[in-house]
């Protein structure tokens, strides 16, 4: 089990920001930084603005699109694409779903498809940190 | 555990991306473009890609 802190990007504004790298699976590609994502647990998939699709000249399947919806209703258009996902020591290739539609505060989504299928996760918002467990490996 | 507390970092962006040096703990580049930061950073160690937006507050999904 690892622990993680949330992240404060705004005066009393608490994030359970993860420290994530990505990768091309198809071309081994990887994003040398870090970048920040949020763990979602109201998210059914992994959400990623196209932007990084690009840097990772990730080839979307335009015919694999699927629709989401945000807690308005309002349809967010995505496209499927492949990722490798560096997240607490491990390594997943996830299904993404890339789109322009997300805000600017939250440009990667950690949802329920491949990362809570994979980890379990307890958020400790008192004490501003939360707990990942890696279901599939092996505790000693 | 300490929250990480990036908060005097980021004020002073309202848009694109910072590049955060976690050793130095400082902010080293700002970008417009998601692109362009990893451009900006792609030689330089131990750098976190944090969004840069006026006001984190009142998300839900």
């Amino acid at each position: 089990m690892a622990i993680y802190p949330y992240f404060s990007p705004q005066q009393d504004v608490y994030k359970p920001w993860i420290q994530i790298r990505l990768g091309n699976p198809s071309s081994h590609q990887l994003i040398q930084q870090s970048i920040i994502a949020l763990i979602d647990s109201g998210a059914d998939a992994c959400l990623c603005i196209t932007d990084i699709a690009k840097a990772l000249k990730i080839k979307l399947d335009h015919t694999k699109t699927r629709e989401f919806k945000g807690v308005n209703n309002q349809p967010i258009q995505t496209i499927k694409g492949s990722v490798q996902l560096y997240v607490c020591n491990t390594q997943l290739i996830c299904p993404f779903y890339f789109t322009d539609k997300l805000p600017p505060s939250t440009p990667i989504i950690l949802g329920h498809e491949c990362f809570f299928n994979r980890f379990r996760i307890t958020f400790d918002f008192k004490n501003k940190q939360m707990e990942l467990l890696d279901t599939l490996k092996k505790v000693n | 555990m300490n929250i990480i507390n990036l908060t005097s970092h980021l004020q002073r962006y309202n848009s694109g991306w910072i590049a955060y040096n976690k050793k130095q703990n400082k902010v080293v580049a700002h970008s417009k473009t998601f692109d362009s930061i990893v451009k900006k950073t792609k030689l330089k160690r131990d750098i976190l890609l944090v969004p840069a937006t006026s006001n984190y507050l009142g998300f839900v999904t």
